[in-house]
């Protein structure tokens, strides 16, 4: 049973990411513009970071789908979101006004503080999903249980 | 107590090895995929490369033949390029100095320019301020091609055609859900405000200014610009709660000189 709750977690926390990933993968010059606007980061490293997240979203995202390194994976997935929680909250707390960027997008947006809980919710959901994946690594049709003896 | 089952058969000797062999291979090669997505990424982000600007092309097309507007403005204060991205109004000495950031395509920015253009060209036109509008493009493929279209008008048949194509741009402002003017009515546009067609034809259709529209949003992003309209008077950021709020707060900062 516990397998199969995980195996839920994994296509829905992989699923997430893929969809961000790929959402922000066409424009690279606007996801940086994104990870700017949160003013958090020295401009020494935000155009790497820009442009290297919707990467490790895909990367992340399909190794949770595909149920490779389960545990070590959904453990930078718990990371993520963990940044993305204290990104967001920051921006909420410093009276920003911007679009998550989550899924592509980015930058001001007028009703951003309405969506701030919402968004922090959402990421809570996602590091729990993550959480248990840590935990519980054993999960249903993964490649691991054929890559790896017991 | 343990159970009588044991469904699990016994570890292969060196089952621990080869599993960290593995696992270690599989994360190995997702670095890799990374490290060269990345590379990827970095390349196809043009942002910073150097490109055309406005007023680098042969300086004689600056002049236009002839003068479109009755009411001559004085040579001194005529709208021309601002540092690389805009388009100043108006004397660069007078008491207050207003930056309006703008996207083309924002219905709020149609909204400020609406409210206060008149207002602030004349207050311009009469010495009072500065005006320097600083068009960029982030939401869609049209408000790079209009700003394209801005940068090529204003390279090709200068600031004065510039700026009447400016509040032309605004004033046909397309949906955000499109239809979206072609490059056709772009430059039908730009023959209204005073361009010469053969002029600007081959640089909007060949996106000329591409780069520069890509470096122009970047600026603006650096100086902390995340959404438009975006106005700062002397360098301050102006905030209203509303269009009409922000136009009164700008005009009122004129007005104090």
């Amino acid at each position: 049973m516990v397998g199969w709750i995980g195996l839920l977690a994994r296509l829905v926390v992989g699923g997430v990411w893929i969809v961000a990933g790929a959402l922000k993968l066409p424009d690279p010059a606007a996801s940086v513009r994104a990870v700017r606007a949160y003013d958090l980061l020295p401009e020494a490293v935000v155009p790497t970071l820009g442009h290297v997240l919707p990467l490790v979203e895909i990367v992340v995202g399909l190794c949770l789908v595909l149920g490779v390194l389960v545990r070590p994976v959904a453990l930078v997935s718990a990371l993520l979101c963990v940044a993305f929680i204290i990104g967001i909250a920051s921006a909420w707390q410093r009276g920003l006004q911007i679009e998550c960027g989550c899924f592509g997008g980015g930058g001001y947006d007028a009703n951003a503080t309405d969506d701030y809980p919402w968004e922090i919710a959402r990421d809570v959901g996602l590091l729990v999903a993550s959480g248990f994946l840590v935990w519980r690594r054993r999960t249903r049709l993964a490649f691991d249980n054929v890559m790896f003896t017991p | 107590m343990p159970s009588p089952y044991n469904t699990n058969p016994p570890p292969a000797p060196g089952s621990g090895k080869r599993n960290a062999f593995i696992g270690g291979g599989i994360a190995l090669v997702l670095l890799l995929i990374v490290g060269i997505g990345l590379v990827i990424q970095a390349n196809r982000d043009t942002t910073g490369d150097e490109g055309k600007v406005p007023g680098s092309s042969s300086s004689d097309r600056s002049t236009p033949t002839e003068s479109t507007s009755p009411d001559a403005t004085p040579a001194k204060g005529a709208p021309a390029l601002a540092d690389t991205y805009g388009l100043g109004v108006g004397d660069p000495d007078a008491p207050v100095k207003v930056e309006v950031f703008e996207d083309y395509q924002c219905p709020y920015c149609m909204q400020f320019e609406e409210a206060s253009h008149e207002e602030l060209q004349q207050a311009a036109a009469e010495g009072d301020v500065y005006l320097v509008y600083r068009p960029m493009a982030f939401i869609n493929d049209y408000s790079g091609r209009a700003l394209n279209a801005f940068g090529v008008v204003l390279d090709a048949s200068g600031g004065e055609v510039a700026l009447k194509f400016h509040d032309l741009l605004f004033a046909n402002q397309p949906s955000e859900s499109g239809p979206y003017p072609s490059n056709d009515d772009l430059i039908d546009l730009a023959v209204q405000a005073g361009a010469d067609e053969d002029q600007i034809r081959r640089g909007v259709e060949r996106s000329e200014f591409g780069q520069w529209v890509v470096n122009a949003s970047d600026a603006a992003s650096k100086r902390g610009v995340n959404g438009t309209p975006a106005i700062f008077v002397d360098g301050d950021p102006v905030t209203g709660g509303s269009i009409q709020d922000l136009v009164d707060k700008t005009m009122a900062a004129v007005e104090a000189g």
